[in-house]
């Protein structure tokens, strides 16, 4: 390789991310070429003053603490799930199935109300209601005695 | 990583202690990353805390196609950079101004022993000059350098392609190169 390698395979042959024949090729070139080979020592320096692991650990109680900002209940468990499930499941089938029948039947009511108030009500009503001549008149049929 | 496997569904299956023992495992990575990029120790560990609260809930969620530290680093890596925009922490000082303040304590800096350890006036030097890097590029430059993770997981962690993680890496070493280009060059004469 007499070409100076792109930044990005020099960045990944630092980070020992190259496949072994490009990392060959460009050691072969580090050899010869100072610019290069300063280039990887400014990133090493800078890495070593500059991103080095911190001292430091986590304080006594630190697990403690996280586990009491979890409150005990909230810890998923499936079987939970399926006991909410199963009731709030039967309940809603059984709110659907009320919301299908009852306006079925309100709405049969209201129109047939609405009939008997134009007087077009059905004969079977109109047979069993009490006229005004029967109310009137003899409607127990007592002349007839 | 098989007993993280085991731990999980422990979890799943409602064993609080398994998740405690999640924590007492990670919490040191967790913390130290959280502290690589605020550089504030109580303020690392607040965050710390969120992101296994966060984990905890969003664990039914994980599917196991990555390995569950690297999912952990996602959850961290995204709450860290949330509150870093959030609380959107500009440098007190511009980086001419810095430069021109301490430099030459940033050359003394960067010639010193590398395995001798920093004091705290060198921490917060430290610091100083990292405020300087975009979040974006400190993180990847965290994950790589200072947690050590490949680029496959890396990719994992911030949810993005090699190519990206290549490509930011590279521009993340130049920036921070170019930004000490003239303490380095002194060095290099």
């Amino acid at each position: 390789m007499d070409s100076h390698p792109e930044i990005e395979k020099l960045s990944a042959y630092y980070d020992k991310e190259l496949l072994p024949g490009e990392a060959g090729q460009v050691r072969a070139h580090l050899e010869s070429c100072q610019p290069c080979k300063e280039t990887l020592l400014e990133w090493e320096k800078v890495q070593r003053v500059f991103l080095k692991s911190p001292e430091i650990n986590p304080s006594a109680g630190f697990a403690f603490r996280v586990m009491e900002a979890i409150p005990p209940k909230q810890v998923f468990d499936l079987r939970d799930l399926v006991r909410w499930l199963v009731p709030t499941g039967a309940l809603m089938l059984g709110a659907v199935v009320l919301i299908s029948i009852v306006p079925l039947n309100a709405a049969d009511t209201f129109v047939m109300e609405n009939e008997i108030l134009k007087g077009n009500a059905p004969f079977s009503v109109q047979e069993n209601t009490v006229s005004q001549t029967d109310v009137s008149g003899d409607w127990m049929g007592l002349e007839a005695l | 990583m098989n007993d993280d496997r085991v731990l999980i569904e422990r979890i799943v299956q409602g064993d609080r202690d398994a998740f405690a023992e999640v924590v007492r495992k990670y919490q040191g990575p967790v913390i130290r990353l959280c502290y690589s990029l605020l550089h504030n120790h109580q303020e690392a560990e607040d965050l710390a805390q969120e992101v296994f609260v966060k984990a905890f809930y969003a664990l039914e969620r994980f599917k196991g196609s990555s390995a569950f530290y690297t999912w952990l680093y996602r959850i961290a890596s995204n709450h860290c950079l949330d509150y870093l925009r959030k609380k959107s922490r500009h440098p007190e000082q511009s980086w001419d101004e810095l430069l021109e303040k301490r430099g030459s304590e940033i050359e003394k800096l960067l010639s010193k022993d590398p395995a001798a350890g920093q004091s705290r006036e060198d921490q917060e030097l430290v610091h100083q000059v990292l405020e300087h890097v975009s979040a974006d590029f400190r993180i990847i430059l965290v994950l790589r350098d200072i947690q050590g993770l490949t680029y496959e997981e890396i990719a994992q962690a911030l949810s993005c392609s090699l190519d990206a993680v290549k490509g930011r890496l590279k521009r993340a070493r130049q920036d921070f190169r170019d930004k000490l280009r003239h303490f380095l060059a002194l060095r290099n004469v």
